[in-house]
């Protein structure tokens, strides 16, 4: 067992170091950072080459890599900005908590939407509700997220606005200078909407077939024959069993909402991590793209790491050789 | 019947449920969208963020720093935002007619006073009474000392060009600078067009970092606040040395996306947005209501270029520029906002420019009698056309283009890359046979860097390879000569030279547009790189 979990992390090193390469490596093959300011007639190539220097661009990749890696394990250093001139982390830093509250104000209106939905459905199965559900849950799926924040500024904020004469939702941004707690939902409110419309979809989906799994098992017959109420029945027995693969999917998709956040942070301008990439592989400030991209990794890695692990302890079929 | 009810029950539970979530946040947001309305003045959006004085502009980029010096200052993010923070002895006005009326005296008295043309002597005197925002004066001695940390080799300066030519820096008096070239250097305006930093303030500092986040300046705004990832925030300079700016405060929102861009004018959210040139952006800008719209040819030029190593047979190129009709690409994506353009400086540069390329019209016969003198000669006519992935604009026109010269026998195979690429590796490596992109012109009109022969990569920007003696001899004697008729004789030349030997096409001024509340008066277009914002101090809101 323990040997196991040994095996499993030292894979998830060899991983991390061959994804870090990757990152390092693709992200400097889109090209040197410099050579847009030659399109400026007053900047000369040899301005380029000095500043280039500066910035040990003019290295190798390799050793680029090298003093990039070792930086990071040894000081947590994710370098410097070639363009704000500060340390990666600090501008990392800055931007982590819109992102937390973006993704977390996202996950709980998912789940107080699809949770009690998924389960309704299950119970009503065939029912109108259920399937008008699976065909919203479908929509949602197939919904562009771009697409649909045009949509919903268009209507929550330029034609709502309109007809009532106030603003009640915004367009772009986090915050009013010297706004409070209600500023900040109206700005929340309508990129919040947008990153959960797909996620509701597949946790309603997700939700009703677990709780169509655990209603035909058999320890519910058993809770029926001992004459307990049918309320009993699905909050006591059905509800809590038919959770615990929904708990499972939370930890494994945490990660990939930062993935999901880019366009709809990009889309209200909302100042997250995911924008900040976007805006970082765009201005070719590639160490902050490459720091970013291997937080993801590494944060990949351990979820997969603690669920393979949780597993393995929990389920005595998944074996340690 | 009990089940059914019950069914129905939860149902309602649950709509009732959302319902209540829903209100919950719209609630609290009404409550708060009413505050501002029962304020003097309407409930405007913008007016609630600005206060009633002050507008919030829509910007598409957040700069990096604030410092356009050094390394990743180079964005026009950082020029814009600091346009009313810092001043120079000269601006760039939208008036490019002549240089005079093109750079106007701004911190300087007067224009600059020419001592001597051979060896270059430039001397101006700064206005009495100036002073920083923090009340101090602003003297000669903050103009030499920034001169200083531009050569200063510590600093991670983006361009020395003209700099270096400075043999002597002098300051004969609080008022007074006197500079002494070591060759003659015709664009030397572009030096003092550069912002003057106080040396009181920064000396003892690391100027690489001392002016990344904060900066201070001697014009009618300060900065108040950068909120990273939001906005940056300039509120009134209350020592300003000159008239008093009307506004009294100016947010810049960071927008990055173009639509969200213009829904926040439409949504009341931004007072004033410059989005940039897109297919189809004038016809949807007009449809906001109640709001304006100004549009101008930009001194930034899109071009068809070619790499004189793979295209070589000057028939071919002639071929190419007789079978595109120019005309009918800018009507195809600017809707003819703006005309074709005629030359590689614009038209706006008054005397410097010369209509050279007016003679390629549209002549398809022409084009397909060239193109079988060129197949004759052995020249391939099949070509590969590329430009910088992902911009509309540019991606159109290649299409419009390839239809064009299939009519006259030319094969164009697209092949785009990420601008990373075709900057940083396409261009410099000679990677490519036609390409398309544009150039960023100072309202100087020097372009050795761009068409010399000695500017060749890895040396310079001259991607097309072209080698002209002539012309590389032109353009370098324009550039030591400071008198104004001589110099653009011999630019008109170059011009004249270049059109015959068409290592380019030039295409069209990219569009500048501004789009704005009724209420805002001042903007005007600058189609140079000094921006909207290089009269904002003139600019006046009314609700």
């Amino acid at each position: 067992m323990l040997a196991y979990i040994i095996r499993k992390i030292l894979f998830s090193i060899i991983i991390l170091f061959v994804a870090s390469f990757v990152i390092f490596y693709l992200v400097s093959l889109s090209g040197d950072p410099l050579q847009e300011l030659a399109l400026n007639p007053r900047v000369s190539q040899e301005d380029i080459e000095r500043l280039a220097a500066t910035y040990g661009l003019d290295q190798p990749v390799y050793v680029q890599y090298g003093i990039w890696i070792r930086d990071i394990l040894l000081y947590g250093d994710f370098g410097l900005s070639f363009k704000q001139n500060t340390d990666v982390n600090s501008i990392i830093a800055a931007r982590i908590w819109p992102t937390v509250l973006l993704m977390g104000s996202s996950l709980i209106f998912t789940l107080a939407i699809a949770i009690p939905f998924g389960i309704y459905s299950a119970i009503k199965k065939y029912s109108l509700i259920d399937n008008i559900g699976t065909f919203l849950s479908f929509v949602g799926f197939a919904m562009p997220v771009f697409f649909l924040g045009l949509i919903l500024q268009l209507v929550f904020a330029v034609y709502l606005t309109e007809w009532l004469g106030v603003r009640v939702f915004y367009v772009s941004g986090m915050s009013s200078r010297g706004g409070g707690v209600i500023d900040l939902l109206q700005h929340l409110f309508l990129p919040m909407v947008t990153l959960s419309v797909v996620s509701i979809a597949t946790f309603t989906r997700f939700q009703r077939s677990a709780m169509l799994d655990v209603l035909s098992a058999e320890y519910l017959r058993t809770a029926r024959a001992k004459g307990l109420s049918e309320r009993t029945v699905y909050l006591k027995h059905a509800l809590r069993n038919a959770l615990i693969p929904t708990i499972t999917l939370i930890a494994l998709s945490a990660v990939s909402l930062i993935a999901g956040a880019v366009i709809t942070e990009t889309v209200f301008s909302w100042p997250g991590l995911g924008f900040l990439l976007i805006d970082s592989l765009y201005k070719g400030d590639y160490n902050v793209a490459r720091a970013l991209l291997l937080i993801t990794a590494v944060l990949t890695v351990l979820f997969n790491l603690l669920a393979d692990i949780a597993y393995s302890i929990v389920d005595p079929r998944v074996s340690y050789d | 019947m009990t089940e059914s009810l019950s069914r129905f029950t939860r149902l309602a539970m649950l709509l009732a449920l959302i319902a209540v979530m829903l209100w919950a946040v719209a609630g609290c947001g009404e409550q708060a969208g009413e505050q501002p309305a029962e304020e003097p003045g309407e409930g405007e959006a913008a007016e609630e963020v600005a206060g009633e004085n002050g507008i919030v502009i829509g910007y598409d980029q957040e700069p990096q720093i604030l410092n356009s010096f050094i390394q990743g200052g180079d964005l026009a993010a950082t020029s814009d935002m600091t346009a009313g923070i810092l001043q120079a002895p000269l601006r760039i006005t939208p008036d490019l007619s002549t240089l005079e009326s093109a750079y106007q005296p701004e911190l300087a008295e007067s224009q600059p006073e020419v001592v001597s043309e051979d060896p270059l002597i430039i001397e101006y005197t700064l206005r009495e009474g100036i002073t920083w925002s923090d009340g101090e004066p602003l003297t000669s001695e903050d103009a030499r000392w920034t001169y200083e940390q531009i050569m200063d080799e510590d600093n991670q300066i983006i361009t020395r060009v003209g700099w270096e030519l400075i043999e002597s820096f002098e300051t004969p008096d609080e008022r007074t600078v006197r500079i002494t070239f070591s060759e003659p250097y015709a664009p030397w305006r572009d030096l003092l067009a550069t912002a003057i930093l106080p040396k009181h303030i920064y000396e003892n500092e690391d100027f690489n970092t001392a002016l990344n986040n904060e900066i201070v300046g001697s014009g009618p705004f300060v900065l108040e606040e950068w909120r990273k990832g939001q906005d940056l925030t300039l509120v009134k300079n209350e020592n300003y040395w000159g008239e008093e700016p009307a506004l009294d405060r100016i947010t810049f929102r960071f927008i990055p996306d173009t639509n969200t861009l213009i829904t926040s004018l439409e949504a009341g959210e931004v007072d004033f947005i410059n989005p940039p040139p897109d297919i189809g952006l004038i016809e949807r800008l007009e449809n906001i209501q109640g709001a304006q719209v100004e549009t101008a040819a930009g001194t930034t030029w899109e071009h068809i270029a070619f790499n004189l190593e793979e295209v070589d047979n000057l028939q071919l190129r002639q071929a190419i520029a007789y079978g595109i009709n120019r005309q009918q690409v800018v009507d195809e994506i600017l809707q003819g906002e703006v005309p074709p353009l005629h030359s590689i400086l614009v038209p706006e540069q008054g005397d410097f420019y010369t209509p050279a390329w007016e003679q390629y019209t549209h002549d398809p016969e022409r084009a397909r009698q060239l193109v079988e003198e060129a197949e004759a000669a052995g020249a391939e006519t099949t070509i590969t056309f590329s430009t910088t992935a992902g911009n509309a604009l540019r991606e159109t026109l290649q299409q419009v283009v390839q239809q064009q010269l299939q009519e006259v026998g030319i094969d164009i195979r697209i092949e785009n890359t990420a601008a990373q690429t075709f900057f940083g590796q396409w261009t410099v490596e000679g990677n490519f046979q036609m390409g398309e992109w544009a150039w960023l012109a100072s309202p100087d009109p020097s372009v050795t860097t761009l068409f010399s022969a000695d500017q060749i990569p890895p040396d310079g920007q001259n991607y097309y390879r072209y080698e002209n003696e002539q012309v590389t001899e032109w353009l370098n004697e324009a550039d030591r000569t400071v008198d104004v008729e001589q110099r653009a004789e011999l630019l008109r030349q170059v011009q004249e030279q270049m059109a015959e030997d068409l290592p380019l096409i030039p295409m069209f001024q990219r569009p500048v547009t501004y789009a704005f509340v009724e209420g805002l008066e001042g903007p005007e277009v600058n189609p140079t790189l000094a921006g909207p914002f290089w009269n904002i101090e003139e600019w006046s809101i009314s609700r």
